[in-house]
């Protein structure tokens, strides 16, 4: 239990990674070596969730979380779920997002889903960080029983003045079998603020596990995302969006590993960026070598749009087994100019083809959300990084 | 309609136009016809302003407006049309959509009223029977995974929507089987009137079997060097253009 009230990154215990680091190297953690953020205490002042146009009717539940700890009082929890919270798990690998989560989280919360359980609307994951200097570390673990289905939105809001801001989140979804989950993590972060995150999933015989992620704004998001295909005839899918603008900085690193034999999973990646924008994605496929009958897709494609902007796209894939089927594809280029004259030559203007285009490019990594409230969303977070 | 004048362009340093004439009234079809590498795709990529080409001397006059200073899309807006001689295929982009607001930002432009859904529902239902386009077409992204007679189709069929002045159609017959070969010529015989013209580009007399031109234009090294009726294309295809381009030019 920590007993901190500063996320304080001088502290002795941190072993900040170098650009030798493998999974660094294009991600500096340096910037905040010197820096601190306060952990608010776990009481909600002014904050009303419904002026960030967050409707509580819209989901089966609510789950608040302030200072990275859950807030029973902001929180509006559904009879058929239980909450438990206890001492912050022990992070399985001692990197360094993980390190930091294990120093400075104050609770695990645990939430309970009981066997055959199944919601019309999804949970809502909220953090919230009111003030400016803030930050806070959670560390969740969400359990599916056997045969439950769920869905989980997770956000982020910021108040007014909150700028400059870190979070880290360490959320653990435990997929029993024939259970279902998706996951659509909104990671959308204030004007200077840091994300990072650890999102990993533990799928059992016959569960799906179905993660999609938007990307956009702040000075640093780093998503560590991994999915483990634990018992036969498990699905998992991971797909994400990262647009980055101005001095965005987006890294997703995702790893899924086939353990056991017949596992589907598919991945899909678009990465834009522009101005001096970056963008990061490192997708790793482990087909251990038991894991026959595994079929593993994976795809990225990257869109540069200025000069200064950069991506860096790296497929890797570890294949021990020889049954398998297992294909992948990386592409990074600008945007088609042939495509953008055949739009022109049709009426319409440059800028409307230009957005026509890129969201086409874009949305296609939300296909297959059966909440239309939330691939709306997903949509019109894109829509506001096109119309700026 | 238009009025093109000693037209000169090149691409990365090549000559390609080399004073090029051609005069297109309303209610006529030119054809061009020519060799390969004659300047037959140039003149309809120059006319509809693809970047890659460079204009470096001559005029062309479209309605009054000097076209070659204006974008694509105000090109569009004018009443300007290019069917494609490799339509492209974009992933994601709706048919329907992009044609909708195609056609909405013309008649914005133009000062027009924008067409709401039910009216453009209709106006697709019908244009998409006259070019025979299968309607579970026109709601897939554009031409993603289009057959070569369905994309040159779906050419004909936006034309139908957009109701182009001027359409300039580029070999829009190559890679047609006969049926789609009909089909996109009866679009076209439907479509043309006293207000609008044709400018077919094409390297077969066949085509024009199906769209009787007025005018048939060979095109050869950047200019037009013959001019003459439906018959010339039928003296072409019997003969080649050999005792054309071989003849000494006169100016």
């Amino acid at each position: 239990m920590s007993e901190f009230s500063t996320i304080d990154f001088s502290h002795q215990s941190l072993d900040f990674p170098t650009k030798k680091d493998e999974h660094f190297k294009y991600t500096s953690m340096g910037n905040l070596k010197s820096k601190g953020f306060d952990i608010p205490s776990g009481v909600l002042s002014s904050l009303d969730i419904e002026k960030h146009g967050i409707e509580k009717a819209n989901y089966a539940g609510v789950f608040v979380f302030l200072g990275g700890c859950f807030s029973h009082e902001n929180s509006e929890v559904p009879k058929q779920i239980r909450i438990e919270s206890s001492s912050p798990r022990k992070k399985e690998n001692n990197v360094f997002i993980g390190s930091v989560n294990q120093l400075f989280s104050k609770e695990n919360t645990r939430i309970v889903l009981k066997d055959n359980q199944s919601a019309e609307k999804p949970y809502l994951i909220l953090h919230v960080l009111e003030e400016n200097n803030q930050g806070a570390c959670a560390d969740i673990e969400i359990k599916l029983s056997e045969n439950t289905n769920a869905s989980f939105v997770q956000k982020v809001i910021y108040g007014e003045n909150a700028s400059n801001t870190y979070l880290n989140l360490s959320t653990y979804l435990d997929v029993e079998t024939h259970a279902q989950v998706n996951f659509y993590n909104f990671e959308t972060i204030s004007a200077e603020g840091f994300l990072h995150q650890q999102l990993t999933a533990d799928l059992s015989k016959a569960s799906k596990c179905h993660i999609f992620s938007v990307s956009t704004g702040g000075a640093q998001i780093r998503s560590n995302i991994n999915l483990k295909l634990n018992g036969e005839n498990g699905f998992g899918q991971i797909n994400g969006l990262q647009l980055a603008s101005d001095s965005n900085h987006i890294d997703h690193h995702t790893k899924i590993e086939h353990l056991v034999p017949h596992c589907e999973s598919s991945e899909l990646y678009k990465l834009l960026a522009e101005k001096k924008g970056t963008c990061v994605f490192n997708g790793k496929v482990h087909v251990y070598k038991d894991a026959q009958k595994t079929n593993a897709y994976q795809s990225s494609a990257g869109i540069i749009m200025s000069d200064q902007a950069t991506i860096y796209a790296k497929p890797e894939l570890e294949i021990y087994a020889d049954d398998v089927k297992c294909s992948h594809g990386c592409t990074t280029g600008a945007l088609d100019k042939e495509a953008l004259f055949y739009l022109r030559s049709r009426g319409l203007s440059e800028k409307e083809a230009r957005k026509l285009l890129l969201e086409g490019f874009a949305l296609e990594v939300f296909q297959g959300i059966d909440y239309k409230m939330v691939l709306d969303e997903f949509q019109s977070t894109a829509d506001l990084f096109f119309n700026a | 309609m238009l009025e093109i004048k000693g037209l000169e362009a090149q691409i990365e340093d090549k000559q390609i136009l080399k004073g090029l004439n051609l005069k297109v009234n309303a209610g006529e079809i030119h054809a061009i016809m020519g060799p390969n590498g004659a300047g037959k795709s140039t003149l309809a990529s120059v006319l509809s302003g693809r970047e890659d080409y460079e204009v470096t001397g001559g005029s062309a006059v479209f309605l009054g407006d000097d076209l070659l200073e204006m974008a694509p899309e105000e090109r569009a807006w004018a009443g300007l049309f290019l069917a494609f001689q490799y339509p492209v295929e974009i992933p994601g982009v709706n048919n329907t959509t992009f044609l909708k607001t195609a056609i909405n930002e013309a008649r914005k432009q133009r000062g027009e009223k924008e067409l709401n859904a039910k009216d453009f529902l209709l106006m697709l239902k019908e244009k998409q029977k006259l070019v025979e386009l299968d309607l579970s077409l026109t709601k897939r992204a554009v031409n993603e995974g289009f057959s070569g007679g369905e994309k040159k189709r779906n050419e004909i069929f936006q034309m139908a929507m957009l109701q182009p002045k001027l359409a300039i159609l580029d070999e829009t017959d190559s890679g047609l089987d006969i049926d789609a070969l009909r089909v996109v010529s009866n679009g076209v015989n439907k479509l043309r009137s006293k207000e609008n013209a044709f400018i077919v580009i094409t390297h077969y007399q066949r085509l024009l079997d199906y769209i009787v031109p007025d005018f048939v234009h060979v095109l050869h090294d950047g200019k037009i060097i013959k001019t003459g009726d439906k018959t010339l294309a039928l003296k072409l295809e019997k003969e080649g253009y050999d005792w054309i381009t071989k003849q000494p030019q006169t100016a």
